[in-house]
């Protein structure tokens, strides 16, 4: 059989931003369908690490690989969702947002028809979005964007997703029904989940892994412990 | 009203310049890019006073000095968030400058070819009732190498637009966009100048678009409509320009600032 490459893999990987030195010689392997939460003070590097998965942020030294694939050549293949994010048009709907998302690194004309009405409402389903996605975005709360948010990074069937901080500003409710959803897409579909929190008790039942960035290292346990 | 020539003219070139200035000026404004679309049509002020010295168009000379221009603007690196978070302010600046220094070097070869102020008038304000059919057939080439240009960049662009940060971070190519962009928006705003002249060039690329956006419509619709009420307020500044005898360009400017106080008013409070 051949072998599957890992959906994240670091070989010797360090990270600084500018004089600070957040990561050191680190190595990592998550495999394909493994949902990994990421962990770590504030300013220790989650964020930063995230955006070098992305070819956002270059590595100091070492190796960076997602699904086999250099970070920048792998940028199609994953959904994103960035802790924060500018909105030009707030006074336009959440169904254009994500609509200008669908496949948007293409040349061409703005998509439209069957296909992108189809990958949408399968998209906004998935995290219970089809009515706010309806609404002027400058009309929805905190959590109620970052549900939309998390539509769009769903939208192009993802095989890994890095998603910063999604949790925040969503009610109980709401986020066990996330993170039943991540689960189960890990599950199904053989996506891969990395996703950074801070209120590790409600996701540690529903996570494979916890990656913890502390004193520059990055340490992997499973979550149940 | 439509037997003589330059009535008919005037309104093909003002039907394609507003057809072409509403879907332009959407992404403009949408990209919160008006200042740079003001400025480029500052910069061809130079660029005509400066293609009349040594014996190109004026028309000529305002497209390739704005496109040049806009390459310039375009350059100026937007990435996301987290990286460049302080670029908007300098950019701003930067344009002010070159817009002030633009008007400045168009009045000097103004001044060098002792211009008559009629044809400094026509820069400035515009002369669609002037338009032969060369001009005419340069403006649907201008026109149509616009709408092809921004046709090859609106998927990528719209996404850059509407979601930046994210947009960087699955691969757009900022900088590449950015550029293809400006340059449309020059050519557009050298084509525009021909109708409302370089000083009112505001009137069809920001006011329809400002309306639509305001509407909070979705891009498809926003972009059609940006388009149809340019259309309408170069068509109707002309029959009132023609009934009344003040200029079109005016008529074309208070058209674009009452549609949009009174869709300022009509626009849900919330959006």
């Amino acid at each position: 059989m051949a072998d599957i490459p890992s959906a994240i893999l670091l070989d010797r990987v360090t990270l600084s931003h500018g004089a600070r030195l957040l990561v050191e010689k680190a190595d990592l392997a998550l495999k394909p369908g493994s949902f990994t939460v990421l962990a770590g003070a504030n300013g220790h590097g989650k964020t930063t690490l995230m955006r070098a998965l992305l070819g956002l942020h270059p590595a100091r030294e070492g190796r960076i690989a997602v699904l086999g694939r250099a970070p920048r050549a792998a940028r199609q293949l994953i959904g994103y969702m960035p802790q924060e994010r500018r909105l030009p048009a707030p006074q336009l709907t959440g169904r254009a947002l994500i609509a200008a998302s669908w496949h948007g690194t293409r040349f061409g004309l703005p998509g439209w028809g069957r296909g992108l009405a189809d990958d949408l409402k399968a998209a906004l389903s998935l995290t219970g979005a089809e009515a706010l996605a309806e609404q002027p975005l400058s009309q929805l709360s905190g959590g109620e964007r970052q549900r939309l948010f998390l539509a769009e990074a769903l939208l192009d069937k993802p095989a890994l997703l890095v998603l910063d901080e999604p949790l925040s500003g969503m009610d109980l409710h709401w986020q066990q029904k996330i993170l039943t959803m991540l689960q189960a897409r890990c599950r199904e579909t053989g996506m891969a989940v990395l996703m950074s929190c801070h209120g590790l008790d409600i996701v540690r039942p529903f996570a494979d892994h916890l990656l913890q960035i502390s004193e520059h290292k990055l340490e992997l346990s499973d979550a149940a412990l | 009203m439509l037997h003589y020539e330059f009535m008919q003219n005037a309104f093909l070139a003002s039907g394609v310049v507003a057809i072409l200035s509403g879907l332009v000026g959407w992404f403009l404004v949408l990209r919160g890019q008006s200042f740079a679309g003001h400025a480029l049509s500052h910069i061809g002020f130079a660029g005509a006073t400066g293609a009349v010295l040594i014996g190109l168009s004026p028309l000529m000379g305002m497209a390739l000095s704005a496109v040049i221009a806009g390459l310039v603007l375009g350059w100026e690196a937007e990435g996301d968030l987290r990286a460049n978070a302080a670029t908007a302010n300098h950019r701003d600046s930067v344009i002010g400058l070159v817009l002030a220094a633009s008007l400045g070097l168009g009045l000097l070869f103004l001044q060098w070819q002792h211009a008559p102020v009629s044809s400094t008038t026509a820069l400035l304000f515009g002369n669609v009732l002037g338009v032969d059919h060369a001009t005419l057939r340069l403006l649907f080439l201008l026109a149509g190498l616009c709408l092809a240009g921004l046709c090859f960049l609106a998927r990528p662009l719209l996404f850059a637009s509407l979601d930046p940060d994210l947009a960087a971070a699955k691969g757009v190519r900022l900088r590449f966009v950015a550029c293809g962009f400006m340059s449309v928006v020059a050519l557009a705003t050298a084509i525009c100048s021909e109708t409302t002249g370089i000083l009112l060039v505001f009137s069809l690329l920001v006011g329809p678009a400002a309306c639509m956006l305001r509407l909070g419509l979705a891009p498809w619709a926003g972009l059609t409509g940006s388009a149809l009420l340019a259309l309408a307020l170069s068509w109707g500044g002309l029959v009132l320009s023609w009934y009344t005898d003040a200029p079109v360009s005016f008529w074309i400017s208070l058209g674009a600032a009452l549609s949009y106080i009174a869709v300022r008013f009509l626009a849900p409070a919330t959006r």
